[in-house]
């Protein structure tokens, strides 16, 4: 008796196929593979744009030599923004303990794809490879926890800029204003899109 | 740290397509307008540190806010492609949820 094989680019589909049936099966009327919507993160995240944002504005108004310019004048502020940070993180740990980002060989594609990007950063001393292995790995958190943490740490490396030059000059702040701004649109950009779907 | 964005800005997006595959439609808009941005300010701490702005090592942290966003481009695109694929899923389950209540004639699923 011979069977005809199923081909190996028609499996994905039939996967999705029984996916369905046992969901089907199983009483599921709807499946959620994301956290819902967060209110608070979304929010939050507006919250510490506007407060960085009003920040760099005065830093770059104060001029270099002024006592309020220095990064000393400002450790409070940066330690309290970044709690306030910390706080939008553990939330998002807490709506998915066990989370993780780059779960599939297809997203995990790009994340190689990246590693080509090496050269761009040459003379820089980042990991790559580490930063990309700490997206796959269990136990690193969701993708909005990781990209909640890296806003983060794009904080703390202001902050540091701040610190190694005493203050930030205007060539840095034009560049580090953008910065925040982007990791907080891609951040609110998906809790947005989780909003959408929910509807 | 003279760099091509066009170049830059192409192989982003290559490697973007190739990986996400069928998914690409869903984040291209998205990934583009991240990565394009991203281009551009990895240009501009180049001719920063060209024109003595500032030194190499603020330089360097400059580079590791923009590579950290990379990362983070690619996670917001993933969830928006688990997204889609949710709402395919959920669709589908309706529509057999309508049929098999119909069938049945009265709500089983």
């Amino acid at each position: 008796m011979s069977s005809t094989p199923i081909r190996r680019d028609r499996a994905p589909r039939w996967h999705a196929v029984w996916l369905i049936v046992l969901l089907v099966a199983a009483g599921c009327t709807s499946v959620q593979l994301v956290t819902s919507y967060d209110q608070a993160i979304d929010e939050g995240l507006t919250k510490y744009y506007q407060d960085m944002n009003t920040f760099l504005s005065q830093l770059k108004r104060a001029g270099k030599d002024r006592p309020e310019a220095k990064f000393a004048s400002h450790t409070t502020f940066y330690d309290q923004q970044g709690a306030a940070i910390d706080t939008l993180v553990l939330r998002a740990e807490a709506a998915e303990p066990k989370g993780t980002c780059l779960g599939s060989d297809l997203v995990g594609g790009l994340a190689a794809s990246l590693l080509k990007f090496r050269g761009f950063a040459t003379g820089t001393e980042l990991d790559i490879d580490k930063i990309v292995e700490t997206l796959r790995t269990k136990g690193a958190g969701s993708c909005t926890v990781q990209i909640l943490r890296i806003v983060r740490a794009n904080h703390d490396i202001t902050a540091a800029i701040h610190q190694k030059n005493e203050v930030l000059a205007p060539a840095v702040i034009d560049i580090i204003r953008p910065t925040i701004e982007q990791g907080v649109r891609i951040a609110v950009t998906t809790e947005l899109a989780k909003k959408r779907g929910e509807k | 740290m003279s760099l091509n964005v066009d170049a830059l800005f192409g192989q982003m997006v290559a490697a973007g397509s190739q990986a996400f595959g069928d998914g690409w439609a869903q984040v291209e808009t998205f990934a583009k307008l991240e990565f394009r941005t991203l281009a551009e300010r990895i240009k501009d701490i180049g001719a920063g540190l060209a024109n003595n702005d500032f030194d190499l090592a603020t330089a360097k942290m400059l580079l590791a806010m923009q590579v950290n966003l990379a990362v983070a481009a690619i996670a917001g695109a993933t969830t928006l492609v688990i997204l889609a694929v949710e709402a395919a899923i959920n669709a589908v389950l309706a529509v057999i949820r309508g049929f098999v209540n119909a069938a049945v004639g009265a709500v089983l699923l």
